[in-house]
C-alpha cells in the first residue's frame, strides 16, 4: 500500500466518522431522542477516534497515528458494552429507538470493533511507513473530511453545553437544561 | 458542561493534529482520553434505578 492510498483511505475513515456523528443528530434533532451520557460518551469516542486518521491526512502515515485510534476505539467500545449490558435484561426496551434491529449503541459498539479491524489490516501494509516515499498530496477530498469533522465535534460541544446547561448531564435527559432550566414549560 | 469541554479539547487536538506538530496533538489525545474515563466512571458509579 502506497503512503498516498493510506492517507485516501484515511480520509473515508473520517467521513465514516462524520456519518456516523451526524446520523446521531439526526435521531436527535428528527425524532425527538436525547442522547444519554453514555451515549455522549460514546460520541466522545467517535471524536476521539478521528485524531489517528487526522494525523494521518495531514502528515502521513505512522503506527502511532493508528495506535491512537486503537485506543480511542477500545475505551468507545467498553462504554458501548457497558451500555448494551444494561439493557441485556429480557423485557428490556433499550434506550433510544432501533435501528435495523439494534439500538445505536450496539450499532456504536459494532463500529468500535470494525475500527479496530480496520486499523489492524491497514496496518499490515507496511509499504506506507517507507520514509523514502514522496509525502502525500493532501487534496480538496482530504482537507474537507479533516474539516467536517472538526466542525461537527464543535457543534457536538453546543449541543452538550445545550443539552447539559452548566452542571453534571442527567442520567435520562427529558429536555435542554440550558433552554429550560427548570424543565419542560 | 464536562461533556462541552471534552469535546472542546478534541477539536482543539483535531485543529493542531492538523496544523503544527504531532507531539502536540498525542499530549492532547492523552488528556481527552483520560478525561473521557474519569467521566464514564463518574456516570458508572452512578446510582441505577433498576427495580429487581
Amino acid at each position: 500500500m502506497s503512503p498516498q492510498l493510506a492517507v485516501r483511505l484515511n480520509a473515508v475513515g473520517l467521513y465514516a466518522i462524520c456519518a456516523v456523528l451526524l446520523e446521531a443528530f439526526f435521531y436527535q434533532f428528527a425524532l425527538g431522542e436525547l442522547p444519554c451520557p453514555l451515549c455522549l460518551l460514546q460520541r466522545v469516542a467517535f471524536c476521539a477516534l478521528a485524531v489517528g486518521p487526522i494525523l494521518t491526512v495531514c502528515h502521513g502515515p505512522r503506527p502511532a497515528h493508528y495506535a491512537l485510534a486503537i485506543v480511542a476505539a477500545l475505551v468507545g467500545a467498553f462504554i458501548a458494552a457497558r451500555q448494551v449490558l444494561l439493557h441485556i435484561e429480557p423485557g428490556d426496551v433499550g434506550f433510544g429507538s432501533a435501528v435495523l434491529g439494534y439500538h445505536l449503541y450496539t450499532w456504536a459498539f459494532i463500529c468500535f470493533v470494525a475500527a479496530i479491524a480496520a486499523c489492524a489490516g491497514v496496518l499490515l501494509f507496511e509499504g506506507q511507513f517507507d520514509l523514502r516515499a514522496a509525502r502525500p498530496h493532501t487534496g480538496v477530498f482530504e482537507r474537507a473530511a479533516v474539516w467536517l469533522v472538526v466542525a461537527i465535534t464543535i457543534v457536538n460541544a453546543g449541543d452538550a453545553l445545550l443539552e447539559c446547561g452548566f452542571t453534571w448531564c442527567p442520567p435520562d435527559p427529558a429536555d435542554y437544561r440550558l433552554l429550560h432550566p427548570e424543565g419542560k414549560p | 458542561m464536562n461533556f462541552a469541554v471534552i469535546f472542546l479539547l478534541l477539536a482543539a487536538t483535531m485543529l493542531v493534529a492538523a496544523r503544527r506538530d504531532a507531539r502536540p496533538a498525542y499530549v492532547l489525545f492523552g488528556i481527552a482520553i483520560v478525561l473521557t474515563i474519569a467521566l464514564y466512571f463518574h456516570h458508572a458509579t452512578g446510582r441505577l434505578p433498576l427495580s429487581f
